[in-house]
């Protein structure tokens, strides 16, 4: 059975929960098991939901006995945030092995300018530091000034649909560092498009748990019609590589 | 498995590769589909005569892959009898409304001969239904027109719409709860089963307009029996066939 890398799972209470279907790190830890999931990165819903500096440290607290899953912090503008420098922050991150960040621009009410969270961006960037976001929450045009503004920093997009491969295929075309999580991209032969077209370095596997299965994703990607080292790349490789890569 | 929602063809806003029948037959096989039910997406938006004439071009190409929905216009109702009579000769097997996209209420009686025909034949009708609403008035058809077997398409939809479903829809044997969505919400079907048992759940997938491999993974996976996994993937759909005197 394949090994999988999932890049895309959050930890927690939700603020609105019509199925009950929450993880905390025990149910986190069976669903891993249940699909061969031999790492993750995940957040904490009360980053999203609460307040991003007490989430984080919770998620901290959560995980401290489980090697095999990576924080992801979900960070704000260095204005707003009570780790207010990059000096400061690099040293939180270091210190609680953060791999990657995520953003939630719309939901936490600012905005993708330069301005904003361009020195944020370029300290991300400076370390390799993947930052995860999703045009649920945030428009299109901020997303392409990301890579506009910050060629090297590694962005993934997250939780993406079907419908936006008109929006995913420039960016993958003119800019190396853009990924594409997968677990929303369900577009008929999306694996096989994205890969003819990009390759596979830039697919990265991810469940979206708790809202979706990882059975949905794992099934995607062992029907797709690519080669079976693609697949390795997809369900692990490039993950692990992300997340080898950060600099800190 | 039984694919009962797929389309055919491409859709106006969003760009996938394929979509054609042979490329349908080609994931099909890969996957061990043994058919889909479908209609054309031209015939859900602008033009249904073309629509069930592409449907009609895959079911002659392929008659053991495919089948096909009848798809319907409020704004032809005219020509609804006639189309109805020709497709069904023809070898259709049920009925296709899509009231979101023809910007028509699924009560409106403009639909009303559809549901006669499939009373009275007890054909599947298939309608899109999204939000709360929809969901109401499909549970208000179903008791009205008691021999015909209503699909539920997406069941609502959103998360509170499909709940609602599965709560009107308890006790209505001629409504088929179907699981067709892009969200696939994680334990929705598990919800189901507990709720209504396996044998009234269908199985479908929007197959072109999404890829059907995310959809089958989920069902899959879900922490059912077999048994209610294979009732969901293939059983109920051939139930459905076996009811029509069409």
């Amino acid at each position: 059975m394949r090994e999988y890398f999932d890049f895309n799972i959050m930890l927690g209470k939700p603020t609105v929960l019509p199925l009950s279907n929450w993880l905390d790190v025990n149910r986190l830890d069976e669903e891993l098991k249940r699909f061969n999931i031999k790492k993750t990165l995940v957040y904490h819903s009360y980053s999203r939901d609460y307040d991003a500096y007490f989430g984080n440290n919770k998620l901290i607290e959560e995980i401290k006995n489980y090697v095999n899953i990576y924080p992801s912090w979900v960070l704000l503008p260095l204005d707003i945030f009570p780790i207010d420098t990059p000096d400061k922050l690099l040293e939180e991150l270091r210190m609680n092995n953060v791999r990657a960040v995520r953003l939630f621009p719309d939901l936490h009410n600012f905005l993708l300018e330069e301005e904003v969270v361009g020195d944020l961006l370029s300290f991300l960037e400076e370390f390799n530091i993947p930052v995860l976001l999703s045009p649920n929450n945030t428009g299109w045009k901020d997303i392409y000034n990301i890579p506009r503004n910050h060629p090297n920093l590694r962005l993934v997009l997250v939780d993406l649909t079907y419908r936006q491969s008109s929006y995913i295929f420039p960016l993958l075309k003119r800019y190396k560092n853009v990924y594409i999580e997968l677990s929303g991209y369900i577009a008929f032969l999306g694996i096989e498009t994205l890969y003819k077209r990009f390759g596979g370095e830039r697919l990265l596997f991810g469940s979206n748990l708790p809202y979706k299965t990882p059975g949905s994703t794992v099934y995607y990607i062992e029907k797709a019609d690519v080669p079976e080292e693609v697949k390795d790349l997809i369900a692990y490789k490039n993950a692990e590589r992300l997340i080898q890569e950060v600099k800190l | 498995m039984i694919d009962a929602h797929a389309h055919l063809g491409k859709w106006f806003n969003f760009y996938y590769d394929g979509g054609d029948f042979l490329s349908m037959v080609k994931i099909m096989d890969r996957i061990g589909m043994e058919s889909a039910w479908i209609s054309a997406l031209i015939g859900i938006g602008p033009d249904y005569e073309i629509g069930n004439e592409m449907v009609l071009e895959a079911i002659r190409a392929f008659p053991d892959r495919f089948k096909g929905y009848v798809t319907l216009s409020p704004y032809f109702a005219d020509k609804i009898e006639e189309e109805l009579n020709k497709r069904f000769s023809q070898g259709f097997i049920g009925i296709k409304l899509h009231p979101g996209t023809h910007m028509y209420p699924p009560d409106g009686a403009n639909y009303i001969y559809a549901y006669e025909y499939a009373n009275r034949y007890r054909c599947p009708v298939l309608i899109h239904t999204w939000g709360e609403k929809d969901v109401r008035t499909v549970v208000d058809l179903a008791r009205h027109y008691t021999s015909a077997i209503f699909i539920m398409g997406h069941s609502g939809g959103d998360i509170r719409s499909m709940l609602l479903a599965v709560e009107l829809a308890k006790d209505i044997d001629n409504i088929y709860l179907d699981l067709t969505g892009s969200a696939m919400y994680n334990g929705i079907i598990e919800h189901y089963v507990n709720k209504i048992g396996s044998q009234r759940i269908l199985f479908g997938t929007d197959f072109p307009f999404i890829d059907p491999r995310p959809a089958i993974g989920w069902v899959k996976s879900s922490r059912i029996s077999e048994d209610e996994k294979d009732n969901i993937l293939y059983r109920n759909a051939q139930k459905i066939l076996s009811l029509r005197s069409v």
